[in-house]
């Protein structure tokens, strides 16, 4: 899978998104479980402890109603003492229920064997009341039944004890669970704080790094050394884009200052030759007395040899012309019809020094285009010469011209000697010659077809060849159609 | 009498040299690509080439190579527009090199040099 920095940041958010939805849940849980926990204890113990206060008020409450009795006689006071009487044995039955300790247990046990006593008590007393033994009666009102609630009251306080106690333990471990969740949830916070840093860390120094390497990279590139590039291989997907872009860059920039270094020594080469000639030849005359003629002859190849710089001159500032200043240089809308007609007419007169049989296409109806006539004729003229320079006599140069869609078609093909393959890529280049010019000639300084080229560029066209050995050029200009 | 062949695709600088080569007593030849030079190089024996670099087609770095298989110990001056420094980067162990810019003086003695002492290589 492609290395990204994006997908680096998802899956580290991912992790964080995980990871807090986790301890989130965790302390959820745990504090309802907790919270559920402590409720309940809670619950059952103060009911318990609700329980023993009741009950102690209903055993003292039944005695109440007992004594009640005796001093009136009256049996509402038995009748509500019955009611008293159930509710405290539910409640009796609710505190065995929810005595949890052995120790409750326990007491619930001696309640109820009290209570039993208790009631027997009562039971003893009432029946001795009822047969006329008031006295015997009160005794065990005050003394009896007295001794027995006393033992159920100091029975119920000891209920009421340990459950209070029961409350305060369960309150501590309330506290440690608390301390417990704390640490559950800090723990997990700290370990994702400590994920994130570490992550952004990583990414931040990876991501710096990278960008170190591209800086020095780039610092070390000089007109010297344009050979250098950044590293591509494991990368980020983003990272490597640039790194790429980069060295696109600095591909194009080596190619040009390749270019112009070629350039720079063509030019150099190209001017000092007929220096070179003009000089020898004048050295050459002065070495010794010579005939008028062999003067005048030294002398007519030196003019020729400066017409020749001359040109190379004028076809230089010409391109730079085209290249950096175009701006300067006017266009205008017109037929292209007539005047490429004329362009055939002159073509004409140039083939039939040398026996090349011309043929020209061209549309009936009008094509309008924007440009410099100048300069359009001088490309097709350097196009036509260059087919007659490589056609042998005998041979044809074709000229056909069509508009499709919206660009104008011009061919010019020959039945010359072709291109190499080698060769191909080159013809346009500046200074590059097929063979030697001969000085006589206006043309073959190698910069015939780079002008055509910068011309068609210039009228936001360009040109095309196709060719072979043995198997004719074809050139073919292409050059936008003008819609007003 | 001794014999110059000189390779270059100037034809100007070709008629000149032979001029001025012919006048100093040399028989000359000229040949302006690589394929006139090798029907030379096979017909004919020479005493000393002088060689051009840049040429269309076949250039000098290469013309000196087909003139090593023609004869190892064929005395090679090399003659060109580019500074003597580079002329030696181009062409490693030439006989003597010359900046056609310099002038045919200089080029007329280091063609005696070469032909009298046999070992006068321009050193780096």
């Amino acid at each position: 899978m492609q290395k990204s920095f994006r997908r680096k940041i998802l899956n580290g958010f991912l992790v964080m998104v995980f990871l807090c939805a986790f301890t989130a849940i965790l302390a959820f849980i745990t504090t309802r479980n907790t919270q559920k926990v402590f409720f309940n204890t809670m619950r059952d113990n103060v009911s318990s402890l609700k329980a023993a206060e009741e009950l102690e008020l209903a055993l003292l409450s039944q005695r109440g109603f007992l004594s009640s009795y005796f001093l009136d006689g009256n049996p509402i006071w038995l009748k509500k003492l019955e009611e008293k009487k159930a509710n405290f044995e539910d409640w009796l039955k609710k505190a065995s229920i929810v005595a949890l300790t052995p120790a409750e247990k326990d007491i619930i046990k001696d309640i109820n064997l009290l209570y039993k006593r208790y009631e027997s008590e009562r039971y003893r007393a009432k029946q001795l009341y009822d047969s006329g033994n008031l006295r015997g009666a009160k005794n065990i009102l005050l003394k009896g039944m007295w001794e027995v609630f006393e033992a159920l009251y100091q029975k119920c306080e000891d209920y009421i004890r340990i459950n209070e106690s029961i409350i305060r333990e369960s309150e501590i471990s309330l506290q440690r669970k608390v301390i417990g969740m704390m640490i559950l949830i800090t723990v997990p916070a700290l370990v994702i704080v400590g994920l994130v840093g570490s992550m952004f860390f990583l990414l931040t120094r990876r991501i710096l790094s990278a960008v170190e390497d591209i800086a020095i990279t780039t610092r070390n590139i000089n007109l010297k050394s344009l050979s250098g590039r950044v590293g591509t291989t494991d990368l980020e997907q983003e990272m490597a884009y640039l790194a790429q872009s980069i060295n696109t860059m600095l591909e194009r920039l080596e190619n040009s200052f390749e270019y112009i270094k070629e350039f720079s020594s063509s030019i150099g080469h190209e001017l000092k030759t007929p220096l070179a000639i003009i000089k020898g030849q004048s050295e050459i005359a002065l070495r010794k007395e010579r005939q008028a003629e062999d003067y005048r002859k030294a002398l007519s190849v030196n003019i020729e040899e400066a017409n020749r710089m001359i040109r190379i001159v004028e076809d230089l500032v010409f391109l730079a012309k085209l290249d950096y200043n175009p701006d300067n240089i006017k266009k205008e809308v017109f037929d292209f019809i007539p005047f490429f007609a004329d362009i055939e007419k002159r073509a004409q007169t140039l083939v039939a020094q040398k026996q090349i049989n011309l043929t020209a296409s061209i549309p009936e109806t009008a094509v309008t285009l924007e440009g410099n006539k100048l300069h359009l004729s001088r490309l097709f003229f350097n196009l036509i010469q260059n087919a007659i320079k490589f056609t042998p006599s005998g041979g044809r140069i074709d000229l056909t011209a069509h508009p499709e869609g919206d660009i104008l078609k011009v061919s010019v093909s020959d039945t010359g000697q072709g291109i190499s393959a080698e060769d191909l890529p080159r013809v346009f280049q500046r200074f590059f010659h097929k063979e030697k010019s001969q000085p006589e000639s206006s043309d073959g300084i190698g910069l015939g077809l780079s002008i055509a080229k910068s011309i068609a560029k210039f009228h936001n066209g360009d040109i095309g060849v196709k060719s072979a050995p043995g198997e004719g050029s074809t050139f073919t200009v292409i050059l936008p159609i003008y819609h007003s | 009498m001794k014999r110059i062949l000189i390779i270059d695709d100037e034809r100007r600088i070709g008629q000149s040299y032979t001029v001025l080569l012919t006048e100093e007593g040399f028989e000359v030849k000229h040949a302006s690509s690589a394929q006139e030079a090798t029907n030379f190089l096979i017909r004919e024996h020479f005493d000393l080439v002088l060689l051009d670099i840049k040429m269309p087609g076949v250039d000098g770095k290469v013309m000196y190579e087909v003139i090593r298989e023609f004869d190892r110990h064929m005395k090679v001056i090399v003659s060109s527009v580019y500074p003597i420094e580079e002329q030696v980067q181009s062409i490693l162990g030439a006989s003597a090199y010359h900046n056609k810019s310099q002038g045919v003086d200089i080029l007329v003695d280091k063609i005696k040099e070469v032909l009298s002492g046999g070992d006068s290589k321009e050193r780096e």
